[in-house]
């Protein structure tokens, strides 16, 4: 490899880890204007803001926007250097897809020289597989052109493959990536943006094989923000050098929070427990009473981590059920209940089984010392602690990463930590 | 990075600098269909017309013929037309259309030698995949031309095709212009459409837009021969009140093209002049200070 491709891709790799948070926004080249393509540039500014160590950008945007780029250390600019109408197959409604098509077309928007010009640290192409014969083999033409353009400017190419198409299923889907990943390292690939093969194991193996970076994608956007992180963390398990970020990105609410939550996972080797639960300090949990919908998933939540099954009637809270006819508020209908760790358990224990864990300033319970006599059943003020056949059932803030917190996506139930 | 020198000032040669405004004239209809209405005198007829407006769309060819008498600084810059279509021939036309087909004739680098200030390209949104991405790649080509030679791309954005309907028309025209803008456009033209399409497209839109506007008729005649009101009067205001206020939302100006020749009056010359008044704030419209 050239020294100006290197140079080029250490602008998007980190030299440190050899890793990228990349933010995909080349969406509006290719399908309808939704309002993160409407509101791109003030979404460009958070993704600079936020830290993103490349942005993808279509020819015309890039041109437009580039400005934004400016500096040492703000992203590197990643240019689409193609167009396809895969967002438009199917059906047609209200709001997206004005412009329905059937067929899958994909067409060189420019050269590699025009990126490099435009101040490109790299190109992105396609590379659909599945679709027909006669369309890969267009395709590799295609992405063959562009390889050895970028070698002659020393420009990288960052080669996306994609299964798409009537030939792809379930069961090869996987399969077809890895394949897509080699064949595109074969032609030139110089990195890849590829989709999650929704398994540790063969995206182990995708990567393997690959020996490129290979940056997944983030796909279509999650419901819960948490969930397009956890792909990630697998992702980075299994091998991946880093992410592209497009809707998940591009459609938060703060697009600059989620790319320094992004870039926790990635740079700084972070858990997504830890982004959400935080680590250090001793912990408590507070109630946010406006934000609880009564779905008691905290219940669930609770109760199956501590007893691997399903159900509400182990959980260490509980959830208080407005009375309507006292409805004055917004929403004051709901409650969760959680321990306060206010420690008249502890005061009250005969045996002193009860104690604060000096780490997590949770409750303790050495079983061996308890009886089970129910003393501290009756001081609780708040009415969580309960006897049954597996014992007494206490909240221990579930070692330090509370389930109930993790599953809440309203935020109905927190963290608050003594440091904090 | 960044717009170009050589782009703004080529630009502002048709979009007026102190009121971002412009108003395009399309005569390029006569290469798809050969002379229509009054453009049977193009070398009569154009150089008029270019008096009165900013900006002239010609043919290669044409513009070549014309360079002579058109008006140079003291009128319209030209613009160069890159593409050709048989999409608008009618029935009246002596040939049958048995497949709508677009080809490019001449390519950026032309319309500079040409003397253009800018070149302008169709996005025929509506027809099929292969001839959509064939336009799509066309596009992509001339603006990435445009840009090495920095001369700007002016993209008119028609969703004329059969798949676009009533209902999702206001789609079509934010997804051509949302590809033009993406693909590198340095001005779209677009259809007339509804307020909450434009506010959208002007949210997003960092080029100029420009409306493509068909209606023209009812500029026709808003004085009898001596000079008073006529009947039409009221609706002929309505009308301008109406693209004065669209003008007010942010649009930077009209073009117009086929329907401007067809009459029988010859009135295109007119039509033009009061348009370019009503673009650049210089026209008082009847009856408006009641």
């Amino acid at each position: 490899m050239g020294s100006g491709k290197k140079e080029r891709l250490r602008r998007i790799f980190d030299p440190a880890d050899g890793r990228a948070v990349c933010v995909a926004a080349d969406h509006g080249w290719m399908s309808d204007m939704t309002f993160n393509v409407v509101q791109l540039k003030r979404i460009t500014k958070q993704v600079v803001e936020g830290g993103a160590d490349a942005i993808l950008m279509s020819f015309g945007q890039a041109n437009r926007l580039g400005h934004l780029l400016q500096g040492r250390n703000t992203p590197a600019l990643l240019v689409r250097a193609d167009w396809m109408n895969m967002p438009r197959l199917g059906g047609a409604n209200e709001i997206i897809n004005a412009v329905p098509v059937q067929k899958l077309k994909r067409v060189a928007a420019g050269q590699a020289k025009d990126a490099l010009e435009l101040g490109a640290s790299a190109i992105t192409i396609y590379y659909f597989i599945g679709y027909s014969d006669q369309f890969e083999a267009q395709n590799v033409e295609s992405l063959a052109v562009f390889a050895r353009e970028c070698s002659r400017i020393g420009l990288p190419c960052i080669i996306e493959p994609l299964a798409v198409g009537g030939m792809v299923t379930g069961l090869n889907m996987a399969k077809l990536l890895q394949s897509a990943a080699r064949i595109a390292v074969e032609i030139g690939a110089d990195a890849l943006k590829i989709p999650y093969t929704n398994d540790l194991e063969s995206f182990r193996e995708l990567v393997r094989g690959c020996e490129v970076p290979v940056m997944m994608l983030g796909g279509a956007r999650s419901f819960l923000e948490r969930d397009a992180l956890e792909i990630v963390e697998e992702g980075l398990n299994a091998g991946a050098s880093g992410v592209v970020f497009g809707r998940n990105v591009t459609k938060a609410e703060d697009p600059a929070d989620m790319v320094r939550k992004i870039k926790m996972l990635v740079h700084e080797g972070k858990s997504v427990d830890e982004i959400y639960l935080g680590t250090k300090g001793k912990m408590k949990l507070k109630v946010n009473s406006d934000k609880c919908t009564g779905c008691e998933l905290c219940l669930l939540a609770c109760h199956s981590k501590h007893f691997n099954t399903a159900g509400k009637d182990k959980a260490a809270l509980r959830v208080e059920k407005g009375d309507v006819d006292k409805w004055e508020g917004e929403n004051p209908l709901n409650s969760p209940v959680v321990c306060t760790l206010c420690g008249k358990c502890i005061d009250t224990c005969p045996v002193d089984a009860f104690s604060f864990d000096e780490e997590t300033g949770a409750l303790s319970l050495n079983r061996e010392l308890c009886t089970e006599c129910g003393a501290c059943i009756k001081v609780c003020p708040v009415d969580v602690l309960k006897l049954n056949c597996d014992g007494l059932i206490y909240c221990d803030l579930c070692g330090g990463q509370p389930n109930c917190v993790k599953w809440c996506e309203k935020g109905a139930i927190e963290i608050v930590r003594s440091d904090s | 990075m960044g717009e170009s020198t050589g782009k703004n000032l080529r630009l502002s040669e048709f979009i007026n600098i102190k009121d971002e405004r412009t108003l395009l004239v399309d005569t390029s209809i006569a290469g798809c269909n050969g002379y229509i209405g009054e453009l049977i005198d193009a070398s009569k007829i154009i150089p008029e017309l270019a008096k009165n407006c900013d900006g002239i769309i010609l043919n290669p060819g044409q513009l070549e013929q014309l360079a002579d008498i058109l008006p140079g600084k003291r009128g319209a810059a030209p613009i160069v037309r890159l593409d050709w279509t048989n999409f608008y021939r009618e029935d009246d036309f002596s040939l049958p259309v048995n497949k709508v087909t677009r080809v490019m004739i001449c390519r950026p680098e032309d319309g500079l030698r040409l003397g253009g200030a800018a070149v302008v390209m169709r996005l025929l949104l509506g027809f099929d995949e292969d001839f959509e991405s064939e336009n799509i790649a066309d596009m992509a080509e001339v603006a990435r031309e445009c840009s090495r030679i920095n001369i700007p791309l002016i993209i008119d954005v028609q969703p004329i095709g059969p798949k676009v309907e009533k209902q999702n028309k206001r789609g079509a025209i934010k997804l051509g212009t949302g590809f033009a803008v993406e693909g590198g456009a340095d001005a779209v033209i677009i259809p007339e459409t509804d307020r909450d399409t434009l506010d959208t497209l002007l949210e997003f839109s960092s080029v100029p837009l420009i409306i493509r506007t068909e209606n023209v008729k009812l500029f026709h005649i808003n004085e009898d021969k001596n000079g008073g009101s006529n009947e039409n009067n009221n609706c002929s205001n309505d009308i301008k009140t109406s693209k004065q206020e669209i003008l007010s939302w942010g649009i930077n100006g009209y073009c117009l093209g086929k329907e401007l020749y067809k009459n029988a009056d010859k009135s295109s010359v007119e039509i033009v002049k009061k348009m370019n008044s009503l673009i650049h704030d210089t026209d008082v419209i009847q009856g408006s200070e009641d």
